[in-house]
């Protein structure tokens, strides 16, 4: 490779290698560059119309690609030399003049006139092809830095806007209520949402205490579902120490269980809107038996001097012994374990009446001092 | 060493010159077949014989007389009949009396026994006249009665064929075939070359005014040269992978359209008449080594005769060099 005789072509042939290395590194950050702002682009409309995303985790993503280029330009290996004198020829229009003498450099042993004439014109050329080196673009293609700069902005703007999602939830707190469109499908179509203040009276019997309303309609409240923002509901894994709401719990809890879907303790407001072909094929009059079974049950420990507090734990610890494999662990007295009458009969316009039964204990009991 | 580069340098030079000229020459007389005059060049100067196929009247034999003409080489025509035996044209054994009375057998060469043959209509002799070119092709020699009989050097046979004409006629046999180093098409000329025909030959024949323009000793040393035009591995490779590419029987060598077109590629003997076509078509345009654009260049001439269709393809009609030039394109890469 020191041979002076075939230094100049030599010296072309590296500083060509080196150019083409240079190249393919720009060609491929150049690469990475264009995918960053699909993806910059692609999060951005996610966001827009399908689901609110975090701009982190999109700027995360799309500076992955960035990252993976230049790992790839670090550890990547120059070309070969043969490779490089390919190139020269390419690049050149050299009629594989470079390619051809750089398979005579590397022959050993006497050359015929033809190879040296081979070489020698390699060698003559070599400097004027040096020279040009320069001019040969790093990248084939013009303004490569203009259009993933435009995708990313464009992401990042999109990003900016208010998903679709907020707007709905937007809406619907204009309405009175917040509802997650996800988890009610009749608040996705576009169904008016009453508020439970409105659908359930709550007045006061001087021998049951407060019970619901007749006039109130379980079926009514289907479509209201379950909503994580109302006081009191919560979401999976939380633990909550107010008794009263551990005693709502517990109550949907066993409803869930009874309905055939054990552990169903927390917000189930699609699932019961899911639920409401079969509840309708049950019939009203389970319904209605089962209310009358509830109410019975909470008479009868007001009437034993018990508190509202225990009455609703002392219901669902009831209820829910009353069905075989329940999650719930409440301590229950052997004798209170007969409730069995919810099997069967359960339907989910049953579940939503004793979950706003107890939304509205509960919120009786904040009032009280 | 910078003396035997100048020399070698002015060697190719004079080479290429005395190249320009001929074919200058020629063009000046066959007008409108530049490709054509390109190609003979190419085949002859490389040491390997010529099949043209082409309509008459287009100047296949003005071509070889003018190439003789501007060679000074001796011109034998073999004009070939249904009825022609291979005596005819390898020559015969006769018996000469001499003063004495006694009779003594002696051998006539026929007319194969020149430099430049031209074979004209060869598709009109028999299989059997036609295999008494073979031995003449490839070992340049002729055996008669036992005895082997030396043919001139350098010895070239440019067959020319009708591709209409079939009645009375012998197809080729592939062996036969595989002797050409190559098959070239004699395309129509365009109007501007039919003007020029006029002009040039309607009242004359201009081949017969041509002069010398290659000396036999320069042909020689541009035979010479061409065999030293040095051949990169790069090129080889390439070729390589063209004449596997024909083989639909070659796994993952053989391209998409051979496999759906062709039945037989080439021979080895193919891949040589690419790479010595190659280094006289790099003599022809002043280089010492060969680029890939030679190669394509004379890849469809070299290797259109060696390639065989199936029946499906022939049925339909499917183009030989259409096939050929996808497997090119696929094979080799763009100059």
């Amino acid at each position: 490779m020191t041979n002076p005789r075939t230094a100049d072509a030599m010296s072309l042939i590296d500083a060509i290698r080196n150019r083409l290395w240079f190249q393919r590194s720009v060609e491929a950050v150049a690469a990475s560059l264009r995918i960053c702002g699909v993806i910059s682009l692609a999060g951005g409309l996610y966001h827009l119309f399908i689901h609110a995303a975090s701009a982190g985790f999109v700027v995360i993503m799309a500076l992955m690609p960035i990252v993976g280029a230049l790992l790839a330009v670090m550890f990547r290996r120059r070309p070969d030399l043969a490779t490089a004198a390919r190139t020269a020829d390419v690049w050149f229009d050299g009629k594989n003049l470079m390619t051809s003498a750089w398979d005579l450099f590397q022959r050993h042993g006497r050359h015929s006139s033809m190879e040296e004439l081979v070489m020698a014109r390699a060698r003559a050329v070599a400097p004027q092809w040096r020279q040009r080196i320069a001019s040969v673009r790093p990248i084939r293609y013009s303004h490569p830095i203009t259009m993933p700069l435009i995708l990313t902005l464009c992401g990042i703007f999109l990003l900016q806007l208010p998903s679709k999602e907020w707007l709905t939830r937007f809406q619907s707190e204009t309405n009175g209520r917040v509802v997650y469109h996800d988890r009610n499908p009749a608040v996705a179509h576009g169904e008016t949402v009453p508020p439970i203040s409105e659908s359930v009276s709550v007045h006061e019997n001087p021998e049951t205490g407060r019970i619901p309303s007749p006039s109130f309609s379980p079926e009514s409240s289907l479509d209201t579902g379950v909503d994580p923002s109302v006081p009191g509901t919560r979401q999976p894994g939380h633990v909550e120490s107010d008794p009263r709401v551990a005693t709502r719990d517990s109550v949907r809890q066993f409803a869930g269980g009874i309905d055939g879907h054990p552990g169903a303790t927390t917000n189930k407001g699609g699932q019961s809107a899911n639920d409401r072909g079969n509840s309708e094929e049950k019939g009203e009059s389970g319904v209605a038996s089962a209310k009358l079974k509830v109410e019975e049950i909470i008479i009868q420990r007001k009437a034993n001097g018990q508190g509202a507090d225990d009455t609703g734990h002392e219901l669902a610890a009831e209820a829910v012994t009353g069905k075989q494999g329940s999650a719930v662990t409440t301590t229950i007295p052997p004798a209170q374990h007969a409730q069995t009458a919810f099997r069967g009969i359960y339907t989910p316009a049953l579940r939503a009446y004793i979950s706003r039964y107890m939304q509205e204990l509960d919120t009786q009991r904040v009032q009280q001092p | 060493m910078n003396t035997n580069v100048h020399i070698s340098e002015q060697r190719l030079q004079s080479v290429y010159s005395a190249l320009c000229r001929l074919r200058t020459t020629l063009q000046g007389v066959i007008v409108g077949q530049a490709t054509l005059i390109d190609e003979l060049i190419t085949a002859i100067l490389a040491g390997g014989h010529v099949l043209i196929e082409g309509m008459p009247g287009l100047g296949k034999t003005h071509l070889v007389k003018g190439l003789a003409a501007c060679t000074s080489l001796n011109l034998s025509r073999i004009q070939c009949t249904p009825d022609m035996m291979p005596a005819d044209i390898t020559g015969s054994e006769i018996l000469i009396g001499d003063q004495s009375g006694h009779h003594r057998s002696e051998f006539r060469p026929g007319p194969i026994f020149a430099p430049l043959v031209l074979v004209d209509e060869i598709n009109r002799a028999t299989p059997k006249a036609q295999s008494a070119l073979l031995e003449c092709m490839q070992e340049h020699q002729v055996t008669l009665a036992g005895k082997s009989y030396a043919l001139p050097q350098p010895f070239w046979v440019v067959a020319t064929q009708n591709p209409i004409e079939l009645e009375g006629t012998y197809p080729l046999p592939e062996a036969q075939l595989d002797r050409f180093m190559f098959k070239i098409k004699v395309g129509y000329p365009d109007d501007k070359a039919l003007l020029s025909i006029i002009e040039v030959s309607l009242d004359n024949e201009p081949t017969e005014k041509l002069g010398t323009v290659l000396e036999k000793s320069l042909i020689d040393e541009i035979m010479a040269q061409s065999r030293e035009v040095v051949v990169a591995e790069v090129v080889k490779e390439a070729s390589v992978r063209l004449i596997l590419a024909t083989h639909p029987e070659s796994g993952e060598s053989a391209s998409t359209a051979s496999r759906r077109h062709i039945r037989y590629g080439s021979s080895p003997r193919g891949l040589q008449a690419l790479l010595r076509a190659a280094r006289m078509h790099a003599l022809l345009q002043g280089r010492a080594q060969v680029a890939f654009e030679d190669v394509r260049k004379v890849a469809l001439p070299s290797l259109r005769h060696r390639v065989l269709l199936n029946m499906e393809s022939e049925m339909d009609g499917v183009d030989v060099d259409a096939v050929l030039i996808d497997i090119i394109n696929q094979c080799l890469p763009e100059s």
